[in-house]
């Protein structure tokens, strides 16, 4: 593992130490490593990611920075130790997940797809979809705070057309 | 998007009713193409899970089953006349849509499903039998193109098309037929509404496809 450290800056001027390692999983920090406009003295500025966002991308990337490597190491690992891993890294997914907002979590997707981390986008749409699954259209407007812009007609007529789902 | 698409269409249909610009947004042909095209295990599972009953009495075939939709045939006898009404289905949503009847006086009639994903448009390809029990009469029957209309197309390869389903892979329509008496692969380019023979025995690769027809069957 490479212990060289990078520092990331947020829009809001917090500093962020990370290893290089966790920071590569942000395809966009990645690039900027290779074509080596990386200065190890001075911090990446991220303008489009404030600080408490940021921390957040930063505690997901080290974790998973950490379960890529055990995989590499132990590839002859029986099925049940990778099932057990697999459900421990699933856990904490959804232990970190379920600990913020939905407002926090368009913001941590929003991040997500700026610095390019598939991972992570993959996890909050997910997380936000599951949100919406099996809720009513009145439910959706309030989570999202979307106001209803159809009239009473125009309401029953594409209530109509979609009635197979409210069964 | 990225979160629509991780939706089931359950919960698709329902947020098209939660506002003038989720309704249109979710019903743009681009989404429904990434929503159809979405790399998710459970999608095919969910419309077999639905699977519920057809709106159609008596006796009907399965042609084809293509992006989700189903093709039935209907055989309706009234007059000592046979009709062949293809119906559409869709097994997720229990909406059935019956299409014009063959144009066609004669009684048997075959029929395949087949899907162009370059103009993205279905097509039913039917042929009917005549007196010399040769199949001579080929048509097709475009979906989504307003009003619907049988029309005749040419076919330069006599064959007869064997009973059962055919199969729709990338814009081809395959199916078994007879050639001279000798079993072959039709294929039926979907979008440029031509026939093509594949030999059954020319090579491996094309065994591999013949086992996938005969599932089918």
């Amino acid at each position: 593992m490479s212990s060289n450290m990078i520092m990331l800056k947020s829009s809001d001027g917090a500093s962020f130490e990370i290893e290089e390692a966790a920071a590569r999983k942000s395809k966009i920090i990645a690039n900027m490593i290779e074509v080596e406009c990386v200065d190890e003295d001075k911090a990446i500025p991220l303008q489009n990611v404030t600080g408490n966002i940021l921390a957040l991308v930063i505690e997901y990337c080290n974790k998973h920075i950490v379960d890529d490597d055990d995989d590499v190491a132990t590839e002859e690992a029986s099925e049940e130790e990778e099932e057990a891993k697999k459900k421990k890294v699933d856990d904490w997914e959804a232990e970190f997940m379920n600990s913020m907002s939905l407002e926090t979590m368009f913001e941590l997707l929003l991040a997500a797809n700026y610095l390019n981390i598939k991972s992570l986008i993959d996890l909050v749409c997910q997380t936000i979809a599951n949100n919406i699954k099996d809720k009513t259209p009145e439910e959706v407007r309030k989570i999202f705070s979307i106001e209803n812009d159809f009239t009473p007609e125009e309401e029953e007529e594409i209530r109509k057309e979609n009635a197979w789902a409210f069964g | 998007m990225e979160i629509f698409l991780r939706l089931p269409a359950k919960s698709i249909a329902k947020c098209r009713c939660v506002s003038k610009l989720w309704a249109s947004l979710l019903c743009l042909s681009y989404f429904k193409e990434l929503f159809l095209t979405r790399p998710c295990e459970n999608s095919t599972h969910i419309a077999a899970n639905r699977l519920t009953t057809f709106p159609i009495e008596g006796f009907f075939d399965i042609i084809g089953v293509v992006r989700g939709l189903v093709c039935l045939i209907d055989k309706q006898i009234s007059k000592g006349r046979t009709k062949t009404v293809p119906v559409i289905c869709n097994p997720s949503t229990g909406e059935s849509l019956p299409l014009p009847p063959v144009k066609t006086r004669r009684a048997t009639v075959r029929s395949f499903f087949g899907y162009d994903p370059v103009d993205k448009q279905f097509k039913v390809l039917s042929m009917t039998r005549g007196k010399s029990m040769a199949f001579d009469e080929h048509q097709i029957l475009t979906l989504g193109t307003g009003k619907l209309k049988w029309k005749m197309i040419k076919c330069c390869i006599p064959h007869y098309p064997e009973y059962g389903i055919g199969i729709c892979i990338n814009g081809g329509l395959y199916y078994r037929a007879t050639v001279q008496e000798v079993p072959k692969i039709i294929s039926f380019h979907v979008r440029s509404e031509s026939f093509r023979i594949i030999n059954i025995d020319m090579d491996m690769g094309l065994l591999d496809k013949t086992n996938v027809l005969n599932c089918g069957f």
